[in-house]
């Protein structure tokens, strides 16, 4: 989260904004990473 | 775990028959072997598919530190330490750089450990031999600190007996852990963690499930701690601390995918699609386990304020005595949080073991000392070797009960596995390194590494420069002197592709 502004204080689900941020680009960064392995077991048939 | 309600007589049996059944299964190991060979002994016969491969996998990977150390760090740091989650995630990522076409080249030439693969591409016995050590180095340090987290887990249990009950776990676990590792080898462990990994996986659902339940939602949680002076965990991370950040996905993630156990593992699976899956399986783990080690401690800063220092490590067991006091099931849900526990640093523990002992074996005395002996006699020498090498572990382990910072002084393994990157990630896919350059890159990236971490200079602060570990500076001037040496090396005289 670096371009998050270090003062700010909004949140979303309770949580601080920022956080939530970080887990959904986390969760993208899982399902490319899972698509990519099961992508090349398809190549590798 | 010290600030945990001591177990009573029927919590202690329940733990010594879940132990006690791993000693079953490590027969079931032996019973199951075809041949006595270093394949079938060191990595199952190549046989694992996906369900046993996924298991053993994740129960390798999350060790004690996952659930205690990672709590206690959120205490400290609040949720910048969602770094873990990212690191966790960022070690399967750096699989993807490699682990696949390992894989294939593994099959077609037969590897046994990670030294065979550095063997086949450099044709140096140079570069093997500091692989090895490199590898045997980090490992033992892993394995010990292991075995001191199992010692101290049973020592908080044990009231006024704490010291009795430290030396009896460490000697007692370990025992059970040589047994059932070499009467069944890989096999014997990989299905260990199948066990132990189901353990690990109810433990940390029960966890949230019981933290949810007791404290009530996370938005309360974080909402206290927003109005109180820890204001500033719930706050994004400063400029040092992001930085800080990049340096732990470089480390953790590269040194974590480099691990020797994690990559015999990638050895033994029975064909590229059991490992392809259960890697994307695993890529959404860290969900499941380092995040609700996080959720854990955000709940113990806001509930359970105050602790400092090395104290930030028992915030989980504070949590846990909590909900232990509340009721009977509180109670009986702790003990199957706890033996989740010793799932995670017995399966992690005896992973480690095996692969030292495989290196040891094959890329030491098969090499330097005995270049006659065949697999038969490797394999005897092996299960010696894990005895000495354990042996030797617990009695440090005893001797050091009191001296935790010296353990965290000696515990740079991560810089040293992520000076393997340039020979391992780099070498698979790019033909023209050289094993001169590798070798003199890895000479420099170990010195500069372990150099800035145990020098007495001023700008290292909490073991790191500028918030970045020393490791990765060493990566950087060893991926420099690996690639640029190859590039300046005359055509006829490279060797090894």
């Amino acid at each position: 989260p670096w371009y998050w502004p270090a003062d700010d204080t909004r949140h979303a689900f309770g949580l601080p904004l920022w956080v939530i941020f970080t887990l959904v680009a986390l969760l993208l960064t899982s399902a490319f990473t899972a698509w990519v392995f099961l992508a090349s077991s398809e190549d590798d048939t | 775990m010290s600030n945990l309600l001591p177990f009573g007589i029927g919590a202690w049996t329940f733990i010594v028959l879940y132990v006690s059944s791993l000693l079953l299964v490590g027969w079931a190991g032996r019973a199951a072997r075809r041949e006595d060979t270093l394949q079938d002994f060191y990595l199952g016969g190549r046989g694992f598919g996906f369900a046993v491969l996924f298991l053993t996998l994740y129960a390798t990977q999350y060790s004690g530190n996952t659930v205690f150390g990672v709590a206690g760090a959120t205490y400290r740091l609040g949720f910048s330490w969602l770094i873990a989650v990212h690191y966790m995630l960022a070690i399967i990522v750096f699989y993807l750089a490699f682990a696949p076409k390992l894989y294939g080249v593994a099959q077609k030439r037969g590897y046994v450990t990670p030294v065979d693969y550095l063997k086949d591409r450099y044709d140096s016995k140079h570069v093997s031999l500091l692989g090895s050590i490199v590898m045997i180095v980090a490992l033992n340090n892993y394995l010990l600190a292991q075995l001191m987290a199992m010692g101290r887990a049973l020592q908080g249990l044990a009231g006024p007996y704490g010291d009795v009950a430290y030396r009896y776990g460490v000697v007692g676990l370990a025992l059970i852990m040589l047994i059932y590792g070499t009467l069944g080898g890989m096999r014997a462990i990989a299905w260990t963690d199948v066990m132990q990994g189901s353990v690990l996986m109810v433990g940390f659902l029960v966890l949230l499930v019981l933290l949810l339940n007791e404290f009530g939602p996370l938005a309360a949680a974080t909402e206290q701690i927003a109005g109180s002076a820890e204001a500033f965990k719930v706050t994004r991370p400063e400029p040092r601390m992001l930085r800080e950040w990049v340096s732990y996905i470089i480390v953790i993630g590269m040194g974590g995918a480099l691990y020797p156990h994690a990559i015999q593992r990638i050895y033994a699976a029975k064909s590229r699609r059991a490992l392809n899956l259960s890697l994307a399986t695993m890529t959404f783990l860290p969900y499941l386990t380092a995040l609700f080690a996080v959720i854990a401690g955000i709940y113990a800063l806001a509930y359970v304020p105050g602790l400092e220092g090395a104290e930030t490590d028992q915030a989980l067991a504070s949590l846990l005595r909590i909900i232990q006091e509340g009721s009977l099931i509180g109670y009986a849900v702790v003990v199957v949080i706890f033996s989740a526990l010793l799932a995670a640093l017995m399966s992690t523990a005896d992973s480690a073991m095996l692969s030292i002992s495989s290196m040891f074996t094959k890329d030491i005395y098969g090499v330097h000392i005995n270049p006659e002996a065949d697999e038969s006699r490797l394999t005897k020498i092996g299960k010696r070797c894990s005895w000495i090498v354990v042996g030797v572990l617990v009695v440090l382990a005893i001797i050091l009960e009191n001296q935790a910072s010296l353990i965290d002084l000696i515990d740079r393994k991560f810089d040293l596995l992520v000076q393997l990157v340039p020979a391992f990630m780099l070498g698979i896919h790019v033909s023209f390194l050289r094993s001169g350059p590798v070798l003199a890159g890895l000479l420099t990236g170990l010195t500069i590494a372990l150099g800035l971490a145990f020098g007495p200079f001023d700008f290292v602060v909490a073991g790191k420069v500028w918030g970045v570990h020393p490791g990765v500076y060493g990566l950087l001037a060893n991926t420099a002197v690996a690639v640029v040496g190859s590039l300046l090396q005359k055509p006829e005289t490279r060797h090894g592709v």
